[in-house]
């Protein structure tokens, strides 16, 4: 049968895709190691490796290089390292997919005892825990954008759409919805712009946000019809 | 001297007035006179016996006769005996005396028999078919005469008797044709062969060469026949004969689960008889599988009673049981099965045991078919099959799967499906039982039965698929309730101090934390197949490997209403993991309630539509909640999301409902 032994040495050989080299610090940046609940100061000259997230605050940056290259995130941003790398259109094709297949299927459970979520205590708690999930979330994004403008476009897509996710705040914004979404047609993705114009129409929007969705969405809808034909 | 004009009355009636011919039954409802062609659709040996009560006069019930059919593949034969068909005439000769006031007369004696038929018939297909009839006749034609004798003083007049035998052979060929399913046609002859026993002899008596005049008539003629059954529960039918006669009917059908009642009417129309329609004949008739039975009654429209020997001497007969003389009649049948089995409608080519018998599995195959039959229609109608199954070690009964249909002369692929009796599942070893497939069409028994060996494993076997410890999970929940409410008990107060929005998350830190102080991991203890244990034997045993503690653990949770699902990690160069992901029923916006890191988490829509954070656990790392969410977080986060693994189903998350 499987055996955990076997299994670490599995999981090993792909841990470390991803080693930079600190080169440059400027401001505040830390560290947040893969399961870590604490952060941690970065310095000069230290190996990152793995999923470790970076963060920048405001007026910071902290370069990093790794082979022969290097990668500027700049201020209010965070980003993790595993990100930071060219992926196919194939690869952010298949991760889009992901979208529809991580969902609980629409099948009636039949466990013998009821779920015990109470949503109607969501804001009392949050507001009595000070929680600002937007923060990271914000940061997160803007680490995407900085992806997109170093030539990690689809790098930068799959960020979004997870933070979008886990952060439903900040997947409210319109212009950094559009932004994203504008990045899958300028790829020729247009059924999966398409689709993101779609979600975006869900969010409550101004009348001149709803005209500019309807110019992207025609837009789209003709290159899509242009590539049937 | 009298002459005979040549008319000819009808010769396709029998009695059975239509009721079997317009709905193809599976009994030979009908005989020689009007089926030619000897065609039928009976499959099985039967045998039929008929009586015909005579109307009107003293001769009350007839044997009519009997006859035996028999179907062998294509070929069909046809026998019968019929002494009831018969019709006798006697009238005065010329000869007379008047001897004082004494008028001695003399008779004519003529007696009209057909004796035996016979049929043969081949099917070429599902729309041809071809056929003869043979049919022998008796005919015996008597005269009286004086013998005068002179003896010493008076002279006697005495009564003799030529007699003359005409019996005949008569053969008539016939064709059936059915282009369509509701529709039928066929074509015969009459009198096409007779084949005459006796000899012409010059030196013939003035009797014996006038008695050719009421040889039945043997001209010939053809019969053409069309049936339409617009739907089963009606057919129309026409028989026309180049006489000029006709025969029109229709039949009512109406079906039952094994058996049918039909009621037929067919009207005669017989050039030489009046009226236009010269008589009616209706009839019911009862079909089961083991018999039918026909009552009919032949109603002529004329008064039979005023027919004089005049009109014999000028019209003669050319068919013994319908004539401008018969009498109305009324006629029972019976057709028995003979072979007492029924017509097997369906076979099967093979069947395919496409999974073995996992009896932990069992809500599984009944959805899912542990076999496939291939099965074929051996009959030219639509049947609908009732495919069974039964397996001695896991069933109590035999199991019927959903009824299929099956076009006519299809062949088709059936699922079988079982469900394991609750009585049979504690099964401790490895078998090979022997499972017994089975097709009903519309009788009790089956048309066909096939046997296959089945392995049945025992409860413990697992056949790899990381879905089907789903039901590992199921089975012991009731335990599993139980075992994390008692932990749970013990933590009453400090949970109830925790908002409700993070109960969840209590309850699977404190449980998993109390699970993992008594559990040791240790690897699968079979070498070649996969065993399971049952979260009570691993709670018992206090220790399994990684799907051992993954299934206990998920069905603690689950006991306790904490949606849980296996991350399957699938074999990658013969290497495969299982361990859990843990619903919180936490919205996203709150997860920095129980992590700063995103990277711990993952969100699922719920079937409502929201989105909730699931966490992974290694279920193997036995040391405690904190570190077996890290190192359950590490893995997913790298295979499942990083290395696309999700998209790619190198990892696949499986639900359990």
């Amino acid at each position: 049968m499987k055996k955990l032994i076997v299994l670490l040495v599995f999981f090993s050989i792909t841990i470390n895709a991803q080693n930079f080299v600190v080169e440059k610090i400027s401001g505040t940046v830390k560290l947040l190691r893969v399961t870590s609940e604490k952060w941690e100061d970065v310095k000069v000259g230290q190996n990152l490796t793995g999923s470790d997230l970076l963060l920048t605050e405001e007026n910071s940056l902290i370069q990093l290089s790794k082979d022969n290259e290097t990668f500027l995130l700049k201020s209010d941003a965070a980003i993790g390292l595993n990100h930071i790398k060219k992926i196919s259109i194939n690869d952010l094709v298949l991760a889009l997919t992901l979208d529809e297949i991580r969902n609980v299927p629409k099948i009636k459970r039949n466990s013998i005892s009821k779920n015990t979520a109470v949503y109607w205590a969501e804001k009392s708690l949050k507001n009595n825990l000070n929680i600002d999930e937007n923060v990271l979330g914000i940061k997160k994004i803007n680490g995407a954008k900085q992806l997109n403008e170093s030539g990690y476009t689809e790098s930068s897509i799959i960020v979004a759409k997870e933070v979008f996710r886990n952060y439903p705040k900040v997947a409210s914004d319109f212009n950094d919805r559009i932004y994203f979404a504008d990045l899958l047609s300028n790829l020729k993705l247009y059924e999966e712009a398409a689709s993101e114009y779609s979600d975006i129409e869900k969010l409550s929007l101004t009348e001149n946000q709803k005209n500019i969705l309807k110019q992207k969405k025609n837009e789209v809808s003709l290159r899509l019809m242009k590539n049937k034909k | 001297m009298f002459s005979i004009n040549h008319t000819y009355a009808q010769q396709a009636v029998d009695f059975y007035g239509m009721v079997g011919d317009l709905r193809n039954s599976e009994f030979r409802l009908n005989s020689l006179e009007s089926n030619v062609s000897n065609f039928t659709s009976t499959k099985n040996c039967e045998f039929s016996i008929s009586t015909t009560s005579l109307l009107g006069t003293s001769k009350n019930v007839n044997l009519t006769g009997f006859s035996l059919g028999k179907k062998l593949n294509n070929h069909y034969l046809f026998m019968r005996y019929t002494p009831g068909i018969f019709q006798d005439f006697v009238f005065n000769s010329r000869t007379e005396f008047v001897i004082g006031d004494t008028v001695q007369t003399y008779k004519t004696n003529l007696s009209y028999k057909e004796k035996y038929g016979f049929g043969y018939s081949y099917s070429f297909n599902k729309e041809i078919s071809a056929g003869f009839v043979l049919r022998y006749f008796q005919q015996e034609f008597g005269e009286e005469f004086p013998i005068f004798s002179t003896l010493p003083d008076s002279q006697l007049i005495d009564r003799g008797e030529i007699l003359v035998d005409k019996n005949f052979w008569r053969a008539d060929i016939g064709i059936n044709y059915r282009p369509l399913k509701q529709l039928q046609l066929t074509f015969g002859t009459q009198n096409i062969i007779v084949l005459n026993e006796y000899k012409k002899d010059n030196n013939k008596s003035e009797f014996e060469i006038e008695s050719k005049s009421f040889n039945l008539k043997q001209k010939k003629g053809v019969q053409i026949g069309i049936n339409y059954f617009p739907i089963n529960e009606l057919g129309f039918g026409l028989n026309y004969e180049s006489s000029s006669s006709f025969q029109l009917g229709f039949n009512f059908n109406t079906f039952f689960e094994n058996s049918i009642i039909s009621l037929s009417t067919v009207a005669l129309h017989d050039k030489y008889q009046n009226p236009f329609i010269a008589g009616v004949l209706p009839s019911i008739n009862y079909t089961s599988n083991l018999f039918s039975v026909t009552l009919s009654y032949l109603k002529y429209f004329s008064d039979r009673k005023k027919r004089s020997v005049k009109q014999f001497r000028q019209k003669g007969i050319s068919s013994i049981r319908n004539n401008f003389f018969s009498n109305d009649k009324v006629s029972l049948s019976f057709n028995f099965a003979l072979s007492f089995q029924n017509q097997q409608q369906v076979k099967f080519l093979d069947v395919n045991i496409t999974d073995e018998i996992y009896p932990t599995f069992k809500n599984n195959y009944i959805d899912h078919p542990f076999a496939i039959g291939k099965v074929i229609n051996l009959t030219d109608e639509k049947i609908s099959i009732k495919p069974a199954s039964f397996i001695s070690d896991i069933n109590s009964e035999k199991i019927f799967s959903p009824l299929i249909t099956i076009e006519p002369f299809d062949t088709v692929e059936i699922p079988f499906f079982t469900i394991i009796d609750d009585s049979k599942l504690q099964i401790e070893k490895t078998k090979i039982s022997q499972a017994n497939f089975y097709l009903t069409t519309k009788y009790d028994e089956p048309d066909d039965e096939m046997q296959k060996p089945l392995l049945v494993n025992s409860k413990n076997s697992w056949d790899g698929n990381v879905r089907n410890l789903r039901y590992f999970v199921k089975s012991d929940i009731d335990f599993s309730h139980k075992y994390a409410k008692s932990i749970l008990i013990e933590y009453r107060d400090s949970l109830n101090k925790v908002n409700d929005i993070l109960k969840p998350f209590k309850k699977l830190e404190l449980l998993f934390n109390r699970f993992v102080k008594t559990m040791t991991y240790v690897s699968d203890r079979r070498a070649t197949s996969d065993y399971v244990q049952f979260p009570s034997e691993t709670i018992e045993i206090k220790g399994g490997d990684c799907d051992d503690l993954s299934v206990c653990f998920s069905s603690i949770l689950e006991g306790v209403g904490i949606q849980t699902a296996f991350i399957d990690y699938k074999p990658n160069h013969s290497i495969g993991h299982v361990s859990l992901l843990v619903n919180l029923n936490l919205p996203p916006e709150m997860s920095e309630l129980i992590t700063i890191n995103d990277k711990k988490y993952f969100t699922r829509k719920n079937v409502s539509g929201k989105e909730e954070i699931w966490i992974p656990l290694e279920t193997t790392s036995l040391t405690n909640f904190k570190e077996a969410w890290n190192i359950g977080s590490k893995d997913f986060y790298l295979e499942a999301i990083d290395n696309l693994g999700l998209s790619k189903n190198s990892v696949e998350i499986v639900d359990i409902f």
